[in-house]
């Protein structure tokens, strides 16, 4: 009766996740580029909408009730998710110059999730980048624990 | 750097192809299956990736476009080829036949549920855990329980994290209902600038948020309880029992963020539901020998301040909405009864017999077992069988 039912949570859930920030990073690109992205993408892409707005959606939830302070407890939140959230808010504190995600607000990368406005490209590019880098840095943690080191 | 991705995918695909072989030689169990075919859709998926990638390294613009698509996507496989390689085949290939026993449990555990029916469960060698996943949970099972029949009912703690993986948004939030609740009851002193005040309420946050951990495996344990019944008490009080001083107190240092509550405090909570639910007895017994034990070791109840019997109601109160809102199946009278009659007819009849058989008669208890599980395995797994192994079809069977 171990604990590393929470890592393998965690681990299913991040690996999820980057695979949707990089078909719709993708997709922005190529569109931003003018290349055909192929129709058939349309469906994978629609669903990486998905799973990213219902994520950040429960991310912003969460952020809003630690009112910014990463010193809070963060209740109803696995230990895993938690510390997410923490590395969340102590790079919002650091990157205050940054202009991705940090600088905007969740509300507002939610909305940009899913827009078809090539204008708002750059935007939506930035923040995925921004997104997939702290999910990234987080999933090390689980894979230590799963996998191991060499 | 696109020649490093390419050789990188190249070298990757070529893994895969060789895990995809692994997969498809060896010989299992009817019920591996739908997790053989699952496997072997995560290596077709990946594979495409691969070839995806290895298609736009073809181009220098879109690789200057999606570079850091292309190295994510790269490292996502990776990852996934070590966690085939290291978790997910050989949990397959290990022994398929020699888990069968756990294994045609568990799957039929899992089409129970309709939440979980599509989750298609394999068993290895380890201590009793899980690595829950929507799409290919891996239940571990030490390898002297393998092939015995007391210890299974732990299996369906085990579940309960699959459970709390499928149903998490509704559970997280009734934990942080009671994770609330402990930071009213812990009567936080009055605040001040003073350290003492500080320390204070660090610790408290610390209790809070180690009862997630806490909560989630009491949890479990109920799951284990509604769907087993006494045979659940019995093996996890057996389980845990291991005369140890750990088994009745955790040290102050460690008992802040440890992943599991103290046994002696998980026993004492399932014997009251054990005893709710009318079985008195054996709730008094179990009960009995913990107390004994404890007296023996000379050791008393303390939680440091983590549980406080302020706490029980609410403790019982938050489990029993975590049940309603997962709904586990729960053991049925047919299946508890005491008539030698049908001991077959459903997995939890056979756990529970199990127990009363070695109770009452130790000595025929090896050979009966043997004949029993022998018996167990070889009932087909043909759609009217598991439809004879449903709960409706068990009350009618009484």
């Amino acid at each position: 009766m171990n604990s590393n039912w929470l890592a393998a949570t965690s681990f299913e859930q991040s690996m999820e996740i980057i695979a949707a920030i990089n078909e719709l990073s993708t997709h922005a690109k190529l569109k931003r580029a003018g290349i055909e992205d192929g129709s058939e993408k349309d469906a994978v892409v629609e669903e990486s909408r998905k799973i990213l707005s219902a994520f950040l959606t429960h991310l912003h939830q969460v952020v809003k009730s630690t009112n910014g302070d990463e010193t809070q407890p963060i209740l109803g939140t696995d230990p895993r998710s938690s510390e997410l959230v923490r590395k969340y808010l102590i790079q919002a504190k650091r990157n205050t110059a940054s202009e991705g995600l940090y600088n905007v607000s969740l509300n507002r990368f939610i909305e940009l999730i899913s827009t078809n406005n090539r204008e708002q490209f750059d935007e939506l590019i930035i923040c995925l980048k921004d997104l997939r880098e702290l999910v990234e840095q987080h999933m090390h943690g689980d894979v230590n624990n799963l996998l191991g080191n060499i | 750097m696109r020649f490093e991705l390419q050789v990188q995918n190249r070298n990757l695909r070529r893994d895969i192809l060789e895990l995809l072989q692994h997969i498809e030689v060896i010989d299992i169990p009817p019920e591996l299956i739908p997790f053989r075919a699952q496997l072997r859709n995560m290596c077709t998926k990946m594979r495409e990736i691969c070839d995806k990638n290895l298609k736009v390294l073809e181009s220098e613009q879109k690789t200057r476009i999606l570079l850091d698509e292309l190295m994510s996507d790269t490292s996502n496989i990776h990852i996934r080829v070590r966690n085939m390689s290291d978790i997910l085949v050989p949990a397959l290939v290990r022994n398929p036949h020699g888990t069968h026993l756990s294994l045609k449990m568990l799957v039929w555990i899992h089409r129970q549920h309709a939440e979980t029916e599509a989750n298609f469960p394999v068993v290895t060698d380890g201590g009793w855990s899980i690595l829950p996943s929507r799409l290919l949970p891996i239940y571990y099972v030490p390898l002297l329980q393998q092939r015995r029949l007391l210890m299974q009912p732990l299996l369906f703690h085990e579940f309960g994290h699959q459970l709390h993986l499928i149903h998490k948004t509704e559970l997280d939030e009734l934990i942080r209902e009671f994770q609330i609740v402990v930071l009213r009851k812990l009567n936080l002193p009055l605040a001040s600038n003073d350290r003492y005040y500080e320390r204070q309420l660090t610790k408290h946050h610390q209790i809070a948020l180690t009862w997630y951990s806490w909560l989630a495996e009491l949890f479990c344990d109920a799951v284990g309880f509604q769907i087993g019944g006494p045979c659940y008490l019995r093996s996890f009080s057996f389980a845990l029992t291991s005369m140890r001083r750990d088994d009745f107190r955790i040290e102050q240092e460690f008992i802040m963020g440890s992943s599991h509550p103290v046994p002696w405090l998980r026993v004492q909570l399932l014997a009251k539901r054990a005893e709710s639910a009318g079985f008195v007895d054996i709730a008094k017994r179990i009960r009995a020998v913990w107390s004994e034990t404890a007296a023996a070791l000379n050791i008393e109840e303390d939680y440091y301040g983590m549980y406080d019997e302020v706490l029980e109601q609410d403790v019982i109160q938050i489990i029993d909405d975590m049940l309603i809102e997962t709904n586990p199946r729960s053991y049925t009278e047919t299946e508890l009864a005491t008539t030698n009659a049908n001991i077959l007819f459903s997995p939890i009849r056979l756990l529970n017999k199990a127990w009363e058989i070695h109770e009452a008669k130790p000595d025929a208890y090896i050979e009966w077992e043997k004949q029993m599980i022998s018996q167990y395995l070889n009932v087909p797994h043909e759609p009217h069988t598991i439809q004879m192994f449903t709960r409706s079809s068990g009350e009618e069977a009484s």
